[in-house]
């Protein structure tokens, strides 16, 4: 929420000191959302079409012609050709420019495809100017797990350990594809709230299974869980380190006592039992 | 009372660290500078606590620890997954327990 | 009590060279031995190892490897390729881990000891993501640890550095420096590319010594003076740890000649020397100029170096040289990431593959190999692959046997690219090292360039470190495999197989200077930082068994 007065469009820096004033905010989406009112330039593209979009600017900045498109009156992913001339002009003439994705790219058609181009895309760029990309994750820490998976296992996520060390295979190992395909026979669920985010089929499955869940509140996955540990919140009632969207780790504080022990504590206690059992 | 400034707001991975809360009698009573959600998350931190159960009925930390663990022993394919709002220390030991059970592990990147 | 006996033992800070001689451990410490007495197994609670045939020398020090934090994270992350073959099995003392270039922390700590290594330098840190790197260490077992810290394209160093007035410069600096350190838990100042970096960020070309880097126009000369001073005035135990610039450009060595006259007469680390001893051709390749380098290594022996040899095979280059990873990229057009680590450092990461038919690798292989060869003092030379730029340190054996065997390594030499011997003169150099000179290079010379007065030797008062390796033929067989590993006093390595887990101390430094950001940059911090002074300092939860080591 206070990602534009913190870290990008009225963010003032060393070299933007002028705040909002002097930056260029381009949203691209498929509706008019507060984010894009508060834009410099909106291009409202049909759902679905990311990866053409990403595709024609890779074109227009190596100055290649859009062979299907007319020059005059041709239109990209349902925006005019100028305004994607526009803007491929802009990200290469820029001083330094960002791009900040979230999941409409990442879960929409083409999905990890569409990150593949967006990140050429942004390589090409470095050519002419300092250009990044940076994806916006939004529960607190999953930037976390992501790098303590990788240091430990090598891995970022769906990583199994059924042959007694750290294999990874998305597709296979990945939460949505695996319970979607009923082969899990037993959940643990640490703090996520599975019934509020994961597609129906896998929610169905988890309820028939049993489930185990660590969570500090009462969520849509609690009422059915077949055993429920609440936990004291991680950054209000147990301290530990957070790793924030762009990898800088902070340490959250502990400010109120929980009458539940930590994640770490219960955690602790459950690996010591599974171990000596 | 006591003020504690420099909060780390653990509710999206913005991770705002300068937040200023106030706390009374172990409850949070203030919070500035932060935003309508993160303010009434904190605010809201000690309300609708989930309770102890397994299989709906109230039971201890000891004997839901020994269910959990018989579950998580017995299971032939077993998955632990989320860890988005927790702390790197209790991810760590959340990895150790996938790799002594044979564990596939997943977070919600993979979707 | 655990006494090894009978072992021809290697101990070159205590001028000991293969003498038969006991060495005996109480409380992780090595112990005078109290007389002649025999010990006898089983009794008065002594542990023997019988060491009769086998070679003993202390544990070896890595002083400079890249195993923790954010940029060897991002390499793992970015090559999962690098993993799928080379993994470890959980085991009761063994945690799974996998990786070859880019191990997983838990591995990481298992193949240093499975080496005989027992203490790694993770060689940058910026600031900022400091507690990323501790985190890693937490998790990497049977090494003791340390990191250093990057300044040498800092905004508060810099804009420091551009104030008119000498003395409050250097006083302001020397605080700077201190809490840098201080905030990153870190253990020397490490400075890459100085200016170098900052200056690409603006799209400009290479520095040399004096250009002007924006935005407050500093040169990298006074970038490298300024720290090297306040190193000094803080009486550190390691100088300034220099990365310098132009890594890997055909021409650089007189870079690196400037760099080290700049400093001449004061103590210099000059890291992976083998990328800064190019001499360009007139037809834009490179030659060796080792010779030159050595040459003034020779007759300045107030520097020390580490080699940075290339391997052939895989190797993910990682550094906070950001331009030079960019280049790679270009060069290879294989993938990369970059990152801006806000006021700090740059950095990337890009996978590439050694090969002995390329003539710029082979090269590069010859040019590390007469580094060694011709710096005369192995005090002043040590073991490195800068892993994983130049490949793993998985290779150490393999070096040392290339080190060691003359016949072997002209037999690896046939295997380059033919052209190799015009443009190198390694086929003419004969040197072999000898054991007590790898004692040297690999656990000695790293132990006093780093100030540690308790490692890399097995003295009464050393750590209880100690590598015991069976003398074959082929001396990398030997040293890939050691009988024991003692780490701390506890047998942690038997027969290259690890019996037992335990996780090592953090070396810190505590300069004598108040840790605190000096009070006029404080605003800066608060308008250009994204995050609150007081989130900054690095907790002390994130470093379970310190050893701060009294400065000098």
């Amino acid at each position: 929420m206070r990602h534009f007065t913190r870290y990008s469009t009225l963010a003032k820096g060393l070299f933007t000191p002028r705040g909002r004033q002097g930056k260029k905010i381009v949203v691209v989406d498929v509706r008019l959302t507060p984010t894009a009112r508060a834009a410099d330039y909106f291009l409202q593209i049909k759902p679905g079409t990311d990866f053409e979009v990403f595709n024609a600017l890779r074109a227009l900045i190596k100055g290649l012609r859009l062979g299907n498109v007319d020059p005059g009156t041709g239109t990209v992913a349902g925006v005019t050709l100028t305004a994607w001339q526009e803007l491929a002009q802009l990200m290469q003439s820029c001083r330094y420019g960002v791009v900040f994705f979230g999941i409409g790219t990442t879960m929409s058609r083409g999905k990890e495809m569409n990150i593949e181009l967006l990140l050429t895309l942004i390589r090409e760029l470095n050519r002419y100017t300092r250009f990044y990309a940076i994806p916006m994750r939004g529960h607190g820490n999953v930037t976390g797990i992501n790098h303590v998976l990788t240091w430990q296992t090598g891995y970022p996520f769906a990583v199994n350990f059924s042959r007694g060390y750290p294999r990874y295979n998305p597709g296979e190992f990945s939460v949505v594809d695996m319970l979607g395909r009923r082969e899990v026979d037993a959940a643990f669920i640490i703090a996520t709230d599975p019934g509020a985010h994961l597609p129906r089929a896998a929610v169905e499955h988890l309820q028939k299974i049993p489930t185990i869940v660590l969570e500090p509140h009462c969520n849509l996955t609690t009422p059915w869980a077949q055993v429920v540990i609440p936990v004291a919140p991680a950054g209000v009632g147990a301290a530990g380190t957070f790793y924030r969207m762009d990898n800088v780790p902070l340490r959250v504080k502990k400010l109120v006592d929980f009458p539940y022990p930590s994640d770490e504590e219960v955690l602790r206690a459950l690996k010591e039992r599974i171990a000596n059992a | 009372m006591s003020i504690h400034k420099d909060v780390v707001c653990t509710f999206c991975s913005c991770l705002c660290d300068d937040l200023e809360v106030e706390v009374e009698n172990n409850q949070i009573t203030r919070v500035k500078s932060a935003c309508a959600i993160g303010r009434n998350k904190l605010l809201h931190a000690r309300s609708n606590l989930a309770r102890l159960t397994a299989g709906n009925k109230t039971v201890s930390l000891d004997e839901a620890l020994d269910i959990a663990a018989g579950i998580l022993k017995q299971a032939r394919f077993p998955l632990i997954y989320g860890l988005s709002s927790t702390t790197v220390e209790a991810q760590r030991e959340a990895i150790a327990i996938g790799e002594l059970i044979g564990a596939t592990i997943d977070n919600p990147a993979s979707y | 009590m655990l006494k090894i006996v009978n072992g021809q033992v290697y101990d070159p800070i205590n001028g000991v060279r293969g003498a038969v001689k006991d060495i005996c451990i109480t409380g992780g410490k090595i112990v005078a031995e109290e007389g002649n007495k025999p010990a006898r197994p089983g009794c008065d609670g002594v542990e023997i190892i019988d060491a009769s045939g086998l070679i003993v020398m202390p544990g070896g020090i890595d002083i400079h490897s890249h195993i923790a934090g954010p940029k060897v994270n991002s390499g793992r992350l970015l090559c999962p390729e690098d993993h799928y073959d080379y993994f470890t099995v959980a085991t009761p003392w063994q945690r799974s881990s996998t990786g070859y270039t880019t191990p997983g922390t838990f591995l990481t700590g298992y193949l240093y000891a499975r080496m005989g290594y027992t203490t790694v330098f993770e060689a940058a840190a910026p600031p900022l993501k400091a507690r990323h790197v501790h985190e890693e260490l937490q998790d990497t077992p049977l090494l003791d640890t340390g990191c250093y810290t990057l300044m040498g394209n800092n905004y508060m160093v810099m804009k420091v550095l551009s104030d008119p007035d000498g003395s409050r410069r250097q006083e302001r600096l020397r605080e700077l420096v201190a809490w840098l350190l201080g905030s990153s838990k870190g253990y020397a100042v490490k400075v890459v590319n100085p200016g170098g970096v900052e200056n690409w960020k603006w799209g400009r070309d290479k520095v040399d010594l004096d250009t002007p880097v924006p935005p407050f126009d500093v040169t990298p000369r006074q970038i490298l003076l300024g720290l090297a001073g306040a190193v000094e005035e803080l009486r550190l135990l390691h100088p300034v740890h220099l990365h310098a610039n132009h890594i890997g450009q055909p021409g650089n060595y007189r870079t690196t000649l400037a760099t080290m006259g700049a400093l001449a007469g004061r103590r210099l680390h000059l890291t992976h020397l083998q990328f800064h001893a190019y001499e360009a051709t007139p037809k834009g390749g490179f030659r060796s100029a080792a010779p030159q380098v050595a040459g003034y290594l020779n007759e300045h022996p107030e520097f020390t170096c580490d080699v940075g040899q290339i391997i052939f095979g895989p190797a993910t280059t990682m550094t906070a040289d950001a331009p030079l990873q960019f280049s790679l990229h270009r060069l290879t057009g294989n993938k990369w990431g970059n990152c801006d680590v806000e006021m700090e450092t740059g950095s990337g990461v890009v996978p590439l593959v050694y090969r002995p038919q390329s003539l710029p690798n082979a090269i590069q292989w010859a040019i590390g190999l007469e580094l060694f060869l011709l710096v005369t003092n192995p005090w002043q030379i040590f073991l490195t692959t800068d892993h994983p730029n130049g490949g793993p340190f998985t290779a150490y054996p393999q070096v040392i046997r290339l080190l060691m065997d003359g016949d072997y390594r002209r037999a690896q030499m046939e295997r380059l690219h033919p052209k190799v011997k015009d443009y190198t003169l390694l086929a003419e150099l004969d040197r072999e090292y000898t054991l007590e000179e790898i004692a040297i290079i690999t656990r000695a010379g790293p132990a006093r360039a780093l100030g540690l007065k308790h490692k890399g030797h097995l003295g009464a008062g050393a750590d209880a470190d100690v590598a015991i390796y069976r003398p074959q033929q082929d001396k990398e067989a030997m040293f890939a495999r050691p009988v024991y590993v003692i780490k701390g006093g506890k047998i942690v390595v038997r027969d290259g197989q690890v019996v037992d887990s335990c996780y090592g101390k953090r070396f810190l430094v505590s300069p004598p200077a108040p840790n605190r950001l000096p009070e006029e940059l404080e605003e800066d911090f608060a308008a250009f930082y994204s995050i609150s002074l007081s989130n900054y300092t690095v907790e002390d939860a994130y470093v379970a068994r310190p050893e701060v080591i009294p400065c000098a």
